[in-house]
């Protein structure tokens, strides 16, 4: 048996798996995929035989969460600066920090607004990577592998859309708000697992709409013919790229259809909303993403950038920390009050910290892998403290240390994905969601 | 085998390079048909060895686009892909390519190459400006200068970035105030060596360890990313005025001028010291954390570096007053202590190391053709660039057991390139006269991961910038002649840099006190912003008002002229347009560029004029911004976001597809009535030849079979709306996107 | 000949039964104990004093030299799970690519695919070993322990045991309501993996739900424990048959355009955990219907007619129900994000 039969064969014990589970072998909580599609993919499986790959969604567990907000700080944030003070140490800079609604847990004094949220928000002080540059650090933190030469590892969005397939038919499963090309990708998966980019949440989904001098009965007959013509290409050409086009022209003209197109438009929210959530990109693509979720949207990533702070970290703090707070803030706040909290896991990610040391001239921070702070909040996670310790200063951790794997470990886990499950790349090497990243159970309980 | 090489004498060489007599580079000592020949026979011993037969030659058409695309960067026009169909000359596919390589597109298409590769920015950090270097590169690629003095200019730049002509500070500039990440990008643009793991620990991978990053960061030592205004002529007035206000202790004024001077005050400082000093978490024990080493290269021959001894300054012995001590404060006991500490080590603050020129060594090193993996990378590179997959892939991931694909092809290359003394052009030339280019594109996809034996080009999607120009080739006519010049935007940078050096005393410290309110009274001076703008604007808005009216004025005693103009033109009276135009012209009017200017532009300009948005710059990608906007065209197809090397990529995505369906096609191609395309077929009458120029236009081939027969039909029996179904679908299939 | 001939046809039969492999059963001590012998028990096997007189212990604190151990596994889990190769940490590590750092065996050659693949074979075919025993091993409890924890994992939490403890002895709906009742528009699948209670959503196409799309619902009443009907058109008169679904736990009515009458109706939802009612129009009148309800922990009242007095009301009728009524943002900052040093982001 050659690496290709094995690959199929590792799906075929899954497909047992799911089969044997509840009746007619439907899907569990965390992935719900429409059901007449679900039957269209068996047959698919059937016409296709062996050979090819099927996308099926698999077995999952209980799931705690159905979606995932996905808030990347892009840089490096500094941990001593925001979620990891150390009053009276003295590397803790001007900073102070202050009190916040949960019992012995202190922030920086630039939170105010999420201090009122803390209850909702387990940080998670002994985050450990190993990467210490910003290309490594921020593949490391979306993939859980090291950045190779060699292959191209799928992100965390893209896994999760792999193993359990879109929530909504229509609307793409994931989606980067103010990503670059390479924060996260689908790496060696098909590339409709990629994140559908938005470059600026206020101008949402250009182009989503048919140009006014075309009826529908036009576009239609152009389609059709388009298709005609693309056949031929697609016959002598066997290459995953071509295809790659076939599916997001499919994908593309699902969502033109669809109503849940309106998710993109944040015109639609009332200024005051519009102003808590902070008249910046980051803040304006909170908004979308809130909205994207409310539509069923599965996984949604909105990158912050402009964190590495080698030099003026303290004036780069006081300007950039209160709009991030009043963003989060209000995220949280809206969240909360229209019943999305329980299912969304909201996750603040950084790919490492800053040096405890202040260095370059006296106001700097240069990067700092050993020691730094993410939180998760919603989707099961149960807020109100600070897990994992590091010393008086921040420079090592002493309590509970949680290594960049663990964290995607415990999205998985919060959406139901078993984390043991492997799935192979194309030239037949074995991967999982979260390489060797076990979940933080104390976190749900 | 060896190869013979022929010496070719200047005559031939004219007559090979370029028919129609143009003064061309300097002759060769490289025979282009000879090299080819060699490559060609290489890789078919390669092919043998492997039992794969090469794949059959591309038809005329195909050849066309994939040489089109891959040296100036978009596809032919109609015009341009007849020409080429109907020619009946032998040489026509080299003689194609010879052209296309002095055109000027060849320079947009270069420089698109290197903005990913090089991070290229319009801003380069808050202070810096990129334009400089834009201007730089632009200018190296247009002078054709050699790769090797290329690179080590710009690895040796020093003094003020924004200084005129002095843009090749921008590659260090790039990584300003983090010069090991600098070096380390460096390292593997050129040397195709990622050394950045080994910036924390030893490489988990390859044989570097921790010692050797630093001893390479060594020789940029001390570098320092200040502009030295000493060494800037003419800036005594600011540096007076520094020392003016740090003698009157104006903090205030201090900060403004260093606002002011923040464009003046970056620079590269330091021609190299040759020593660094490992980091304080240093773990290793082939050294002691914060002790320094010295520069050495971490392959080939290193470069041999005089380190001085500095001359021990004698030492002070000082001994406590143990009275006085007792009576000092906490701080005032610091400050004697640091005193005393910089006594006995000879001298107050640091001693500095002198500069040894080491960057010129290293540079030196670099770019040497000795140097194990500077032309191996390069000579890949441009492999890449042209067949589509490179030799040794990936491309800046060499490490100690990499072995290329073909082994011999390589080391030939690698000799090719020191043979025409790192010129890009001719080694691109020899490539791009080679057999195994002019192959049909192979048809089966190859895995990365496996080796592939180049039986012919691979299959690729045009990169974003690509996709963009070849759309502009569509909607505006000669889309060349529209390039930039080099220092177009880099002027007004220069010019600020030297207003702001050659500032007189007085109205530096006129400046100075106006500016030092933002320090002291914020909001007078916010008060005072705000009057200024007012201020400005109505100045502005005079200017235009008096300009508007001059060209009222203008129009009213032009209008007899314009009339019979009009009836001259409909009379076609050849005479009498001339002699109309060329009155009008007398009077400042040009008509020719004004209606030019005009078609250009299409309706779209008044469309947006009214909801204020601003028009496409429907200019070519390398005259657009750095990177494009997010959301952009160029963007939504994967160019880089210009923060990571060579981040840009070919995949699908729904916006790019949105855009294709609904966007940029059919507002610029098809709505536009002024673009070249939609005009080319209209100027035709008959149906099949409408089809026929969309077919020449978009896919640069003719009609297949049918196609033709069954559009034209369709014109006839539908109308002309079936044109613009035609032409939006070409546009939309895998043909149009997608290289062969 | 005839010699000749049975030598080439059992040459063959050799030939095709290696062939065939693939549908034999993989026996334990002619395939994988070599396999285990050559290129794991080196460093997999008990504690012992080499040459030079240093205890060597077995690598990971894992033995694979007994039937026991090899169930036990070692820290990263049970090195073989019976009938799942997918989470038999053995295989795992012996499959991965060469140049991969965890890779076993982790000194000598890897292993070739053909005896990756017999590992994987014996694995799914149920991990049998035969009469082989080996060195005595752990306990039966430990052994227990360790397959028991490499189950796709339960999160224990609250919910799980509600959904349990509800579920007791109800038999799992049939598959021809189930299929009637998924239509178009509907989805209906098990709340957790494996239990007869049914979560019922309608997804994308929420604007056009009506009343009557509910209709298929009712055969499954006594199964739906969570309901999603936001932003559907639905009316009052839904919430006939909804107040009828005795397991309900939750639902979701936002956005809806219900009102006070149809609040009535859910009285007797006594098993409602959470119930979201925002942005619809019911009033202070219709919380009364729903302050009886006696295990509501969770209640959604914003963007509503609701009064504050009513809220507070509410609360104190309900002291453990979480009330989410008001929507406190942040008073916009006016400097924040137009710091005129920052031009994006």
């Amino acid at each position: 048996m050659n690496i290709k039969e094995l690959f199929q064969k590792s799906d075929e014990c899954c497909r047992r798996d799911f089969m044997s589970g509840a009746a007619s072998g439907l899907l569990a909580v965390g992935a719900m995929p429409v059901l007449s599609g679900f039957a269209a993919a068996q047959d698919k499986q059937k016409k296709q035989g062996k050979g090819k790959p099927v996308d099926k969604p698999l077995v999952l567990g209980p799931a705690t969460a159905k979606n995932v907000i996905y808030l990347y700080m892009s840089g490096g944030i500094s941990h001593i600066d925001t979620f990891d003070t150390k009053p009276g140490a003295d590397n803790q800079g001007p900073i102070e920090s202050i009190k916040t609604n949960a019992d012995g847990v202190r922030i920086s004094q630039y939170f105010p607004e999420l201090a009122k949220h803390m209850d909702k928000i387990a940080l998670i002080n002994s985050m450990s990577s190993t990467q210490g540059a910003h290309a490594q650090g921020r593949y490391f933190m979306h993939t859980s592998y090291p950045m190779r030469g060699t292959i191209k590892h799928p992100s965390i969005g893209a896994w999760l859309n792999r193993m359990s397939g879109k929530t909504n038919p229509a609307l793409p499963g994931h989606v980067g708000i103010g990503a670059g090309a390479n924060t996260a990708s689908a790496g060696f998966f098909e590339s409709k697992f990629a994140p559908l980019p938005i470059g600026n949440p206020e101008s949402g989904l250009q182009d989503s709409k048919r140009h006014g001098s075309v009826s529908e009965d036009r576009f239609s007959r152009r389609l059709a013919k388009l298709a005609e013509m693309n056949k031929a290409f697609t016959s002598k050409f066997n290459d995953r790229k071509v295809r790659g086009y076939d599916d997001m022209y499919q994908e593309a003209l699902r969502l033109m259809k669809s109503d849940d197109l309106a998710a993109f438009d944040i015109g639609k929210e009332p200024k005051e909303l519009r102003d808590a959530y902070g008249r910046n990109q980051f803040g304006q693509g909170c908004l979308l993403a809130r909205r994207l979720i409310e539509h069923n949207v599965r996984f949604v990533e909105v990158v912050s950038g402009g964190w590495d702070t080698h030099t003026n970290n303290f004036d780069a703090m006081e300007d950039r920390c209160p709009p991030l707070d009043q963003s989060i803030a209000t995220l949280l706040a809206d969240l909360e009050v229209r019943g999305l909290l329980d299912d969304t896991m909201v996750v603040f990610a950084t790919e490492f910290g800053r040096t405890p040391d202040i260095v370059n001239n006296g106001n700097g921070r240069n990067h700092f892998p050993k020691a730094f702070t993410c939180w998760l909040a919603g989707g099961g996670i149960v807020g109100g403290r600070a897990y994992g310790k590091t010393d008086a200063k921040g420079a090592n951790v002493i309590e509970n240390p949680v290594p960049v794997p663990d964290l995607n470990a415990t999205i998985a886990h919060a959406l139901g994905l078993p984390t043991e499950h492997i799935i192979h790349s194309p030239s037949g090497r074995p991967f999982r969601v979260a390489h060797k990243g076990k979940p933080i159970r104390a976190l749900f309980a | 085998m060896k190869l013979h090489l022929s010496y070719l004498t200047p005559v031939m060489a004219l007559a090979l390079v370029v028919p129609d007599g143009t003064p061309t580079d300097p002759p060769k000592s490289v025979n282009v048909k000879t090299a080819a020949k060699r490559i060609d026979r290489l890789l078919e011993l390669d092919m043998k060895r492997a039992k794969i037969t090469p794949n059959a030659m591309a038809n005329d058409a195909t050849f066309l686009r994939r040489t089109y695309a891959g040296i100036i960067g978009r596809i032919p026009t109609a015009k341009e892909t007849l020409e080429f169909l109907n020619s009946q000359d032998q040489n026509k596919r080299s003689k194609i390519v010879d052209s296309l390589l002095n055109s000027p597109g060849f320079n947009s298409h270069m420089f698109n190459f290197w903005a990913d590769l090089l991070r290229v920015k319009t801003r380069l950090s808050n202070q810096v400006s990129g334009e400089p270097f834009i201007h730089y590169l632009k200018d190296s690629i247009g002078k054709n200068k050699p790769y090797d003095e290329f690179v080590k200019e710009m690895v040796t730049a020093s003094g003020a970035a924004h200084s005129r002509n002095n843009g090749a500070t921008g590659l260090l500039m790039r990584d300003r105030g983090m010069p090991l990440d600098s070096m380390a990008n460096t390292v593997r643009v050129f040397l195709g060596t990622r050394l950045e793991c080994a910036q924390c620990h030893d490489h988990p991978f390859d044989k570097w360890k921790q010692k050797d990053f630093y001893q390479m960061a060594a020789f940029a030592g001390g570098l320092s990313y200040r502009n030295d205004l000493a060494k800037v002529p003419g800036a005594n007035n600011v540096r007076k005025m520094y020392g003016e206000l740090r003698q009157k202790k104006d903090s205030d004024g201090q900060k403004a001028l260093g606002r002011m001077m923040r464009q003046v005050s970056n620079g590269l400082n330091g021609s190299g010291t040759g020593l660094i000093q490992l980091p304080k978490d240093y773990k290793y024990d082939d050294a002691k954390p914060r002790s320094t080493v010295m520069a050495h290269a971490i392959f080939g021959k290193s470069p041999k570096i005089e380190f001085k001894q500095p001359k021990p300054k004698k030492a002070k012995k000082e001994k406590r007053d143990p009275r006085k001590w007792r009576r000092m404060t906490a701080k005032e006991r610091m400050k004697e202590r640091q005193r005393m500490q910089a006594g006995r080590r000879g001298g107050r603050g640091r001693s500095r190391a002198p500069e040894l020129n080491t960057r010129v060594s290293y540079g030196e090193w670099l770019t040497s053709a000795k140097n194990p993996r500077f032309t191996k990378v390069i000579a890949n590179r441009m492999w890449k660039s042209v067949m589509g997959r490179g030799l040794i892939e990936p491309v800046d991931n060499i490490m100690e057991k990499t072995e290329s694909s073909n082994p011999a092809l390589m080391k030939y290359l690698e000799k090719l390139m020191v043979d025409v003394d790192y010129d890009l052009k001719e080694f691109q030339r020899v490539l791009f006269n080679t057999n195994a280019f002019q192959r049909e594109a192979t048809k089966k996809e190859i895995p990365s991961d496996q080796k592939y034996h180049f039986q012919g080009p691979v299959l690729r999607r045009m990169t974003a910038e690509q996709v963009w120009d070849s759309m502009l080739t569509l909607v505006v006519a000669d889309v060349d002649t529209k390039l930039r010049e080099p220092e177009a935007r880099a002027q007004s940078v220069y010019n600020d840099y030297e207003r702001l050096i050659n500032m007189s005393a007085e109205e530096l410290r006129a400046e100075v006190n106006q500016q030092k309110l933002r320090y002291s009274d914020p909001k007078k001076y916010r008060a005072q912003q705000r009057q200024r703008q007012t201020r400005l604007q109505a100045e502005r808005s005079r200017k235009a008002q008096s300009e508007q009216r001059k060209q009222a004025e203008l129009r009213k005693r032009a209008q007899p002229l314009y009339r019979a103009l009009i009836k001259a033109r409909r009379a076609s009276d050849v005479a009498k347009i001339a002699q109309l135009k060329s009155e009008l012209k007398k009077m400042g009017i040009d008509v020719d560029a004004v209606e030019k200017k005009r078609r250009d532009r299409g309706s779209m300009m008044r469309r947006n004029r009214g909801r204020g948005r601003r028009s496409t710059q429907l200019v070519r990608a390398s005259d657009q911004q750095h990177p494009a906007p997010n959301g952009h065209f160029l963007r939504k197809f994967g160019q880089s976001d210009r923060d990571q090397i060579q981040a840009s990529h070919t995949e699908a995505n729904v916006p790019q597809v949105l855009s294709l369906l609904n966007g940029f096609v059919e507002k610029q191609v098809l709505s536009n009535s002024g673009s070249a395309l939609m005009r080319s077929i209209d100027s035709v009458s008959s149906s099949k030849e409408k089809v026929r120029r969309a077919y020449l236009g978009i896919l640069n081939r003719e009609p297949r079979g049918r196609e033709q027969a069954v559009w034209a039909h369709a014109i006839d029996t539908e109308g002309s709306g079936v044109i613009k179904d035609l032409v939006w679908i070409l546009v939309n299939t895998h043909e149009f996107r997608f290289i062969q | 000949m005839r010699s000749i001939q049975v030598l080439v046809l059992s040459a063959i039969a050799g030939v095709c039964c290696l062939g065939e492999a693939a549908a034999q059963t993989v026996n334990f001590r002619r395939h994988i104990l070599p396999i285990l012998k050559t290129s794991c028990f080196k460093c997999h096997q008990e504690a012992y004093k080499d040459s030079g007189g240093r205890t060597k212990k077995p690598k990971g604190g894992l033995r694979l030299d007994g039937k026991g151990w090899i169930l036990k596994g070692g820290k990263n889990g049970a090195s073989v799970v019976p009938g799942k190769s997918s989470v038999s940490v053995l295989y795992g590590r012996i499959s991965l690519d060469a140049d991969d750092d965890d890779i076993m065996p982790a000194k000598g050659d890897v292993l070739s695919k053909s005896k990756v693949a017999l590992v994987e074979r014996w694995i799914t075919q149920g991990a049998n070993f035969g009469s082989w025993t080996g060195k005595s091993g752990p306990g039966a409890a430990a052994v227990k322990k360790a397959q028991a924890a490499s189950n796709l994992t339960k999160l224990a939490t609250p919910t799980l045991k509600l959904y349990e403890d509800l579920a007791k002895g109800m038999k799992p709906p049939l598959p021809q309501a189930v299929k009637r009742a998924t239509g178009k528009k509907c989805q209906v699948v098990p709340v957790v993996p494996g239990s007869a209670l049914l979560r019922v959503a309608f997804i994308s196409n929420e604007s056009s739900v009506r009343n009557k799309d509910l209709v298929n619902l009712a055969q499954l009443a006594s199964h739906i424990t969570s309901l999603g009907l936001a932003k559907t058109r639905i009316t009052d008169d839904a919430l006939d048959s909804i107040g009828r679904m005795k397991k309900l736990t939750r639902l979701d009515l936002n956005r809806t355009a219900i009102s006070d009458e149809g609040l009535v109706k859910l009285a007797n939802l006594t098993e409602l955990r959470h119930l979201n009612l925002h942005s619809t129009d019911i009033t202070d009148e219709g919380l009364q219907a729903i302050a009886q309800l006696p295990k509501l922990e969770k209640l959604f009242l914003w963007n509503t007619k609701v009064t504050p007095d009513g809220v507070k009301k509410i609360r104190r009728l309900l002291p453990r129900t979480k009330v989410s009524y008001e929507l406190v943002l942040p008073t916009p900052d006016p400097t924040a994000g137009s710091n005129s040093r920052r031009r994006r982001r």
